[in-house]
């Protein structure tokens, strides 16, 4: 059974991330969508073929976006770059985060008196797992956004800010409780671990990194069901 | 049926001509310019509105948003002072291409 908010839905994810269509021109167009889809239905066609006949009338999402990208050539950049920014704050977050639970995870592990090599190897599991969380859950929230809600607002920019700050406080406090604990050697034996280790876990993430932006940056092909 | 290059040449004047009659919406001008051209001009639809947007741009026409009688919010154009004397404009320049081509072909000059 066609369901034609389903198929709505489907459409609007053709839209690219940064489309240069902005939230009124795209509400306008989807209204226009839902017109001529109502107008089709009204003589007797099924709401599957309206919906497939209208957007055919309507053209290619791509196409409209690099005529409407015509309208405003230095907007576009502006809005490049604010993904640019908002991209960087975003990998620093991350990256922070993941800092300070291996931190936090490495204390744990001298406490508990788990030796340097074993250490190193849960140490990196652990960014590697918080890596992939945190690039699963960016991928979906970036997948599923509205085009409507593209905005950083202050509210996010405050708690953007404060987790930038509180995260390498919990990293630095996570470290000296393990200098604590363990001997200097211990960290000696696991830092090469680490090293190693952190060049297959970075090379991992940027590969990821590369999919999920190629994934995004393609408009999904609307599906006619 | 017009080329893709006329279509998109004659855009402007016609939406400005379609909108001295009344404001209107993006559906309705193109159902109307539809009609009107006996199919011969067959825009693809979404393609009206970044030429809209463009026009709102140059300031020759104002939108707002309103409640149709379908119940549903549609954007309304209407034109503004300058879009109606860029009218004055574009029709010295259209009838000038038609009548040039009508004293080769032949065509009646029927609108003036």
């Amino acid at each position: 059974m066609f369901d034609l908010e389903h198929g709505i839905q489907n459409w609007k994810q053709t839209f690219r991330p940064d489309t240069s269509i902005g939230a009124e021109g795209a509400q306008e167009i989807e209204a226009h969508l839902r017109e001529s889809i109502e107008r089709l239905q009204s003589i007797g066609l099924s709401a599957n073929e309206a919906y497939a006949i209208a957007l055919h009338r309507l053209g290619l999402t791509a196409d409209l976006e690099s005529e409407f990208a015509k309208n405003a050539p230095v907007s576009a950049w502006r809005t490049r770059i604010a993904w640019m920014l908002g991209g960087y704050i975003a990998l620093t977050v991350c990256h922070g985060s993941v800092a300070a639970f291996t931190a936090l995870i490495g204390a744990w592990m001298a406490v508990a008196g788990v030796g340097a090599a074993n250490a190193a190897m849960i140490a990196l599991a652990v960014q590697a797992i918080a890596w992939a969380g945190l690039l699963v859950v960016g991928y979906r929230t970036l997948l599923n956004r509205e085009y409507a809600s593209d905005r950083f607002t202050w509210k996010w920019a405050v708690l953007a800010g404060a987790v930038m700050i509180v995260l390498p406080i919990v990293a630095i406090l996570g470290r000296m409780a393990q200098m604590t604990f363990v001997d200097i050697s211990w960290f000696s034996a696991s830092s090469m671990w680490l090293a190693y280790g952190g060049v297959v876990v970075n090379a991992a993430v940027y590969l990821s990194c590369l999919v999920v932006m190629c994934r995004l940056s393609k408009p999904l092909i609307a599906v006619v069901e | 049926m017009a080329s893709k290059e006329l279509i998109a040449a004659s855009t402007k004047p016609l939406v400005l001509a379609m909108l001295s009659r009344g404001e209107s919406y993006g559906y309705a001008i193109i159902d109307e310019v539809r009609e009107r051209s006996g199919g011969q001009l067959e825009w693809s639809e979404g393609m009206l509105y970044p030429v809209l947007h463009r026009m709102e741009k140059e300031k020759l026409i104002l939108s707002c948003w309103k409640v149709g009688e379908n119940g549903r919010k549609r954007k309304y154009y209407r034109l503004s002072a300058s879009g109606t004397r860029a009218i004055a404009t574009e029709r010295t320049q259209w009838l000038a291409v038609h009548e040039t081509l009508a004293s080769f072909w032949g065509v009646e000059t029927c609108l003036t």
